[in-house]
């Protein structure tokens, strides 16, 4: 038996041949086994999962044409979306033990579908990373390498998908850290127009950059979980109140007299070769399909990571300055309260906290603001409007999701090395537009993702363009290792 | 010398330039960024909080719209523009009364700008700008374990007061004496109340006031070294603390020594200003847009419809009181000192009490005894409708003003209706003078010593003669009009 | 663009991070290394572009003035380090330390 999808698994829990906890046994026997060389987990809540499989049993016998098609599903959550009374740490030593008082809107969401959490996920601490590797409880091995990092921040929840334990998890998205590790695993990996999902109870690394989005093994299972968990939320002001477009509707509309467009900075010299030639075989599949590719240019592609570099680190800096062991977490006792608050935080916060808070408290500093934190919002404007313009020449973007494959364990010690992962996902983040990944093929036996993005509220678009070119392939159909061993 | 003397010495050497600063918490129901109750007084220690106040990991702010309002009100009662674009920041600094380490309140756009206060100081007529009136909440509280602060062991936290709407309303330095600067904090805190916006209580702390201070050589075009000065708690101490920050730093000029840029606390129990941080010291707030709020497009409809809710203001109403009641300059003023004070004024003038005779009564004994029992008038036993039927009887001459003076003392607290009692009672005076004039000469007959005296021209003989009369009446006698018939009676003899 | 230890140390004091020399001196080389980076962002003209502080369009999101229920003393206290029941606890604050 292999892992099955969304799409698969309520179909079955609605023909008798399984049951929420059946699937939840399998889910947890499947973590069990496969942690050992994963480390996707950072709490497995065994309890709620069974408390929610019973009363998604009860849901699908009352109501079984009108439940959720995820209900009775097991699922997997980032560790930085809150749930009510089950630890959440973000990744961080300084979260140790902090339990909210309160479940994040999207979490609530899937739950009040039917959903059935298997666990909470690790990541880079508080989301500043790329490869997992800067959890303070280790780092997270990629099922198809465990030598190799499964891309990250949200690498835990992309890998528990790829190791097939869940048929999907949520993540978060500030500058790729849903689609890149998506693409290193060879799953479907979507981060939503900014607004579209509700940010409240998702820890915050960069206000205006988050956003929340799912992990799945095709697109038909993003647009079920999209569905679910977008839409208006009162508790997050930022979160944009128009009526959501059913990305189901369109789902099948295919590519058919679509323009797609080629960024030229996308396939620059950092790309591997065979990425590259990965996403060129992609495009001839899609103009197979009937889609029109020309080239486009974003010419402030290259700027854009230091406007990230900038805006990230500085709303992160104003972000973390919560955890200071006063109200929750951990903290360093001293006998002054300023040395309270330095000890706490020095030791609470891992390395590349220290760094970006350094960096994004620079940035904010008197005498530097305008030419770093100014300078970088008029960028970021310029940024937009680029793509703004692109978007008036073709239908939607399509592009490599990473410049490289999964790279292995330690081999990024660089800082700005491993800042240049995200090189060609976090300009949509700064533009807040919708973004997906989709496998697209593998060199030498690691997964590369194609990327497709379209305008803001254009979320079903993306989702179009990447199940067209899923149904037309069968990369997304190759399991990992971990996944085969389901069987 | 004395400390006037001093100031005033000090006066006529330097220029005083006194800028003062006011944060005034919001009378909304709920916080500024979160639906918590805003009364923080009430409830035991954090129990009024939520995650957002708290500033859990994960929370996020949404903006108290009557907050909105109310600054906007504020400022259009303090004559300010509001500008068509405004935005929160983030103020960035930590302290254990601010759980999310930054404060949300607005740095470079603020919610109004360039008003002005006016107002009468020893005759003179001051107008002091106002720079800007903006949004923010206010801190937790803390209370530290030991007696003071450098002594303490540990401090506690309570953060029920940790997001409560507060308003900034920055004054600019136009104020040249620490009275100007006191009057200036009376009379804003008088339209903040007016306005209802504000419960305008220092001591409290819902209405705080932070002072900055310089002095310059008079004639000099430079200003001076600025002193920002905090620690203050009433209007009384907000004077004190300025004309002693004045001899301080007169002291240190005279001397041909240089002021340092810092803050200064006010020590009421020392009677003095000591150093808190200097410049050097000053903090790095790091401010930037606030991301998890969209900014606020406030256009022309809906500052025409908040000013549709500013209710007349003080000075306008005392001059209104003047013209349409007659009321001297000065009765107006106590009339419409607040705003339940004009409006109970103006609820008995509508029932029919004159106007004259409404302003005696309400600003002398109903003002003593709400004084007295520590209970306004429209919370007495009494009310506003009973006072007015009270007066009413005296009006119409149905009783005397002593009756109506004990029958209101005993009214305002156990209430009743007064023409039942002076019908049940029988304390409706007596004023018919057929009864009276047979009462005088009684009167006349009992007290012929009296009555002689007085005719040989000892004034103050007719006292007994009238307490006869009033004795006989049970005190209900129109005493005017036994004035009157005594005087007739004993001159025509 | 260089940056002075003072610098880093100044700003680790600004942040509240206790950071050891070793760290302090890592910290100086890295930030170094982004800043000369991100220093081709002053080449770009940005004089006719306005600032995004955040994408969309969003502007007067307010919420009535509605009190809802609180959580309660006993929830928001649970997460915390130190408490005597009713209060969050610290150490005492020290002379300066208002400061900084
Ligand atoms: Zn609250």
């Amino acid at each position: 038996m292999t892992p099955r999808t969304i799409t698969e698994l309520a179909a079955a829990l609605r023909d008798g041949s399984t049951t929420p906890r059946t699937l939840l046994d399998a889910a947890l026997a499947h973590v069990d086994r496969t942690e050992q060389d994963l480390n996707a987990y950072l709490a497995v809540t065994r309890e709620l999962g069974y408390m929610q499989a019973d009363a998604a049993s009860h849901m699908l016998e009352e109501h079984p044409d009108t439940a959720s098609p995820l209900c009775g599903i097991p699922m997997a959550l980032k560790d930085v979306l809150c749930v009510d009374g089950i630890d959440t740490t973000a990744g961080s030593k300084i979260l140790r033990g902090f339990k909210p008082p309160y479940t994040s809107t999207a979490v609530q969401r899937l739950f009040d579908a039917g959903a059935v959490c298997v666990g909470k996920t690790n990541c880079d601490e508080f989301a500043m990373g790329s490869s997992t590797e800067n959890s303070a409880y280790g780092p997270v091995g990629n099922p198809w390498d465990i030598e190799r990092v499964p891309g990250g921040s949200s690498g835990g929840s992309a890998a528990t998908v790829a190791a097939g334990s869940v048929p999907y998890s949520l993540g978060s998205d500030t500058g790729g850290s849903i689609r890149q590790p998506a693409a290193l695993t060879g799953v479907v990996g979507f981060k939503p127009t900014y607004g579209r999902i509700s940010r409240y109870g998702l820890i915050a690394f960069a206000s205006s950059l988050d956003q929340i989005g799912p992990f799945t093994r095709t697109v038909e299972d993003c647009a079920l979980v999209y569905t679910t968990i977008a839409g208006h939320d009162p508790r997050d002001s930022t979160s944009d109140p128009r009526a959501v477009d059913d990305p189901l509707a369109s789902l099948h509309a295919g590519v058919a007299g679509m323009r797609l467009g080629i960024p030229r900075e996308y396939l620059g010299e950092g790309t591997e070769p065979g990425v590259r030639d990965a996403v060129q075989a992609a495009f001839r599949v899609l103009e197979a399909q009937g889609a029109t590719l020309q080239e486009v240019s974003l010419p402030s592609t290259d700027v854009a990571l230091s406007v990230y570099y900038i805006i990230a680190p500085a709303e992160c800096s104003s972000n973390l300055a919560r955890y200071d062991g006063v109200r929750f977490g951990s903290r360093v006792e001293r006998p002054s309260l300023t040395d309270t608050y330095l000890q706490t935080r020095g030791v609470g916060f891992g390395n590349e906290v220290k760094r970006r808070v350094m960096l994004g408290t620079y940035a904010l500093s008197s005498g530097y603001y305008d030419a770093y934190y100014r300078q970088a919002q008029k960028v970021r404007t310029l940024v937009s409007q680029e793509f703004e313009a692109v978007f008036k020449e073709v239908d939607a973007i399509v592009c490599p999701t990473s410049p490289s494959v999964a790279f292995p364990m330690g081999s990024r010690d660089d800082p700005l090395s491993m800042y240049m992962c995200d090189v060609v996902t976090l300009p949509a983040n700064l533009a807040g537009i919708p973004g997906i990944s989709v496998p697209c093929g593998f060199v030498d036996g690691l997964p590369v993702g194609l990327q497709v993005i379209a305008p803001r509220f254009e979320d079903a678009r993306v989702m179009r363009v990447a199940h067209a070119y899923e149904q037309a392939t069968d990369f997304h159909a190759q399991l990992s290792p971990y996944a085969s061993a389901a069987a | 010398m004395t400390e006037t003397a001093t100031i005033a010495a000090a006066l006529d050497r330097y220029e005083v330039v006194i800028g003062l600063e006011v944060h005034a918490q919001l009378l909304t129901r709920s916080k500024m960024f979160c639906p918590c109750p805003a009364d923080y007084t009430s409830a035991a220690p954090n129990a009024n909080t939520c995650p957002v106040c708290l500033g859990l990991p994960g929370v996020l702010p949404t903006i108290n719209q009557e907050a909105v309002d109310f600054t906007v009100r504020t400022a259009l009662a303090l004559h300010c523009d509001i500008p068509p674009f405004t935005k929160f920041d983030r103020k960035n600094y930590f302290y254990p009364d601010l759980p999310k380490g930054y404060q949300i309140s607005q740095y470079d756009l603020p919610l109004s700008v360039s008003g002005h206060l006016e107002f009468p100081v020893g005759g003179d007529a001051v107008r002091c700008g106002i720079t800007r009136v903006h949004l923010e909440e206010d801190t937790g509280t803390m209370h530290h374990a030991g007696d003071v602060l450098q002594s303490a062991t540990s401090s506690l936290i309570d953060l029920n007061r940790c997001g409560v709407p507060l308003m900034e309303i920055v004054g600019e330095p136009d104020l040249r004496t620490p009275e100007a600067a006191r009057e200036y904090l009376v009379r804003l805190r008088q339209i903040l109340t007016y306005i209802g916006v504000n419960d305008g209580n220092l001591e409290k702390g819902s209405f705080r006031c932070d002072a900055n201070i310089s002095l310059r050589p008079r004639g000099a075009q430079e200003l001076g070294v600025k002193v920002e000065v905090k620690n203050m708690n009433s209007f009384r101490a907000v004077q004190r603390a300025l004309e002693s920050e004045i001899e301080r730093q007169t002291e240190v000029l005279d001397a041909g020594g240089t002021l340092v840029q810092e803050t200064r606390g006010w020590v009421e129990a020392q009677g003095r200003t000591i150093s808190q941080r200097s410049k050097e010291q000053a903090h790095d707030y790091r401010y930037f847009p606030e991301p998890d709020l969209p900014p606020l497009r406030l256009d022309a409809a809906f500052v025409e419809r908040v000013r549709a809710t500013l209710p007349e203001l003080p000075e306008a109403r005392a001059h209104r009181f003047q013209q349409q009641y007659g009321l001297t300059a000065y009765d107006a003023a106590v009339l419409t000192d607040t705003r339940d004070e004009a409006d109970t004024y103006e609820a008995l003038v509508a029932a029919r009490v004159p106007a004259k005779l409404a302003a005696n009564w309400q600003s002398g004994d109903v003002a003593a005894l709400a004084n007295e029992h520590h209970v306004p008038l429209q919370h007495s036993g009494l009310g506003i409708d009973g006072l007015a039927s009270l007066l009413r009887l005296v009006d119409a001459g149905t009783i005397n003003g002593p009756t109506a003076k004990e029958l209101l003392a005993e009214l305002y607290v156990s209430g009743g209706n007064p023409e039942g009692l002076v019908r049940d009672r029988g304390l409706a005076q007596v004023s018919d003078t057929a009864e009276l004039s047979a009462l005088v000469d009684a009167a006349i007959t009992a007290n012929p010593a009296a009555a002689a005296d007085f005719r040989a021209g000892k004034q103050r003989a007719l006292g007994q003669l009238m307490r006869a009369v009033k004795e006989a009446t049970g005190g209900k006698a129109d005493m005017p009009l036994v004035n009157r018939l005594l005087r007739e009676r004993l001159l025509e003899q | 663009m260089t940056l002075s230890r003072a610098e880093v140390d100044h700003v680790a004091t600004l942040a509240r991070l206790g950071l050891s020399d070793a760290e302090k001196d890592r910290l100086l080389g890295e930030l170094e290394a982004i800043l000369d980076h991100i220093e081709r962002l002053q080449r770009v003209d940005t004089s006719t572009l306005a600032e995004t502080a955040q994408v969309g369009d969003l502007v007067n999101v307010l919420r009535a003035d509605v009190p809802e229920a609180p959580i309660g003393a006993a929830a928001a206290l649970r997460n915390a380090p130190a408490t005597d029941g009713s209060y969050f606890v610290v150490g005492a604050i020290q002379g300066t330390e208002l400061d900084a």
